[in-house]
């Protein structure tokens, strides 16, 4: 019982060592602390208040229903070692981060205490999110507020420039105010998007009753469980840019 | 009799669908489908050299104007460049060990240019600011970056081809079926840190 004691001890020392600053593969790392993507922000080191969350969430989420494109905001504290540049691609490619066969999808990868912040970009993306808009974004919209210890600020401002570029505006400097028209617009396309959606679910049902099919029967493959915040299958290739404030 | 006749049949039938699926499922389409992805993951490391190449010239007239005095420097990049477009390396000649040196060492000749260039731009503090030169610049860190991942893609897929083909039961399908697949030539790594993107300082 001792030895086992002991053992016991060691084990429990072990992950001390791994959970303070020690130099860990990629691999290991995202394994063992971003196994499953299950938001669209995931602030493991703790920049974002509620509110910021809330609001940051609600542009994502109606950017990903409009576009399908999935942006992700990542913070952590620490990359074992790993060049964030090596941790952006295989994180976005674990997840899957963007449509599968699109590769629309983006991450935003914050490191406080490595003063790092990059825009990891996947395939799908590159030609309207290119390198050099990456790189306007990062140092004149996100670092600014970055300096002043003001995260939460440089994080929003960053996905809405983000945001904007992929919906075809380019940032030049600040980000621009409200664009009343394009909110119109957006509000009247998620409208008829709703009614659409309505509409064919309410369709379906009255179809798939009709025959009893084995057609839409879930098959081992595709589970009811997987959730709306998985990624989609996309790919990354190393496209984006880094910053250091 | 046309009873058992049909029996037969479906017999034959079941053998020939099994028979396919046990070999599938031994792994007789593995080495093709390995084969394709490496050259696929080829044709990425391939894009991404390009794609360095065709920001050059641009890089090279933002410089000039401003750094006009560096005249060896962007000369060096001009020719370091000519000499690395002119080996290209396709599917075909891609098995070739003697080749992909060559564009190796002219693809590493070109990122010591330009980091020599970069370099030498930090002393003008006119051409850091200028917003061209800045676009460009983090244009070349991303494809320095892009160049990395496709590398090191490659020499997984690589790998993995070269691993399939000489264990069991690769090795097998190899002999008896795709003998004109050879063992694939993987980038070396001449240091340590050759799969990572050279470090460009501004």
């Amino acid at each position: 019982m001792g030895a086992r004691g002991w053992l016991f001890a060691a084990v429990l020392l072990c992950g001390q060592v791994m959970a303070a600053d020690a130099p860990v593969s990629v691999e290991t790392l995202i394994a063992e602390q971003f196994a499953q993507l299950d938001g669209r922000i995931v602030d493991r080191a703790g920049l974002l208040d509620a509110d910021s969350t809330a609001t940051l969430k609600h542009t994502l989420d109606s950017h990903e229903q409009q576009t399908g494109e999935q942006i992700v905001v990542v913070t952590l504290d620490s990359l074992h070692g790993n060049t964030l540049e090596d941790f952006g691609y295989q994180l976005g490619r674990h997840w899957g981060v963007g449509e599968k066969g699109k590769n629309s999808g983006a991450l935003l990868i914050v490191v406080p205490k490595a003063h790092q912040v990059r825009i990891e970009v996947g395939y799908g993306l590159e030609d309207r999110l290119t390198d050099a808009q990456s790189s306007v974004i990062i140092n004149q919209v996100i670092i600014p507020p970055f300096k002043q210890n003001r995260f939460a600020q440089g994080i929003t401002a960053g996905v809405n420039a983000m945001v904007q570029v992929l919906g075809g505006k380019p940032v030049h400097g600040k980000v621009s105010q409200k664009n009343w028209v394009g909110w119109i617009f957006g509000l009247a396309a998620l409208f008829v998007l709703v009614i659409g959606f309505v509409v064919i679910k309410y369709g379906r049902r009255t179809t798939s009753s009709d025959d009893d099919d084995d057609d839409d029967a879930p098959r081992p493959g595709d589970s009811d469980k997987r959730s709306d915040s998985a990624g989609g299958g996309g790919s990354f290739g190393g496209a984006g840019a880094t910053g250091n404030w | 009799m046309s009873v058992i006749q049909g029996y037969r049949w479906g017999f034959k039938a079941a053998a020939m669908l099994l028979i396919g699926a046990v070999l599938s499922g031994c792994g007789i389409n593995k080495i093709p489908t390995l084969d394709e992805q490496a050259k696929a993951a080829w044709a990425q490391v391939q894009n991404q050299y390009q794609r360095r190449a065709d920001l050059i010239p641009n890089l090279v007239e933002v410089v000039k104007g401003y750094a006009a005095h560096e005249q060896d420097t962007l000369t060096a990049v001009i020719e370091a460049r000519a000499k690395a477009t002119s080996i290209q390396v396709d599917a075909g000649t891609l098995d070739n060990p003697d080749k992909l040196k060559q564009f190796q060492q002219a693809q590493d000749g070109l990122s010591g240019a330009l980091n020599r260039l970069m370099v030498v731009s930090e002393r003008y503090p006119d051409l850091k600011a200028n917003q061209n030169f800045l676009a460009l610049q983090s244009q070349l860190e991303g494809t320095e970056n892009r160049i990395a991942v496709a590398r090191r893609d490659f020499i997984q897929a690589v790998q993995a081809y070269n691993t399939e083909i000489r264990t069991f039961p690769g090795r097998l399908w190899h002999s008896v079926m795709y003998s004109d697949l050879p063992i694939r030539a993987n980038f070396e790594a001449t240091s340590a840190d050759a799969d990572k993107a050279p470090q460009v300082k501004f």
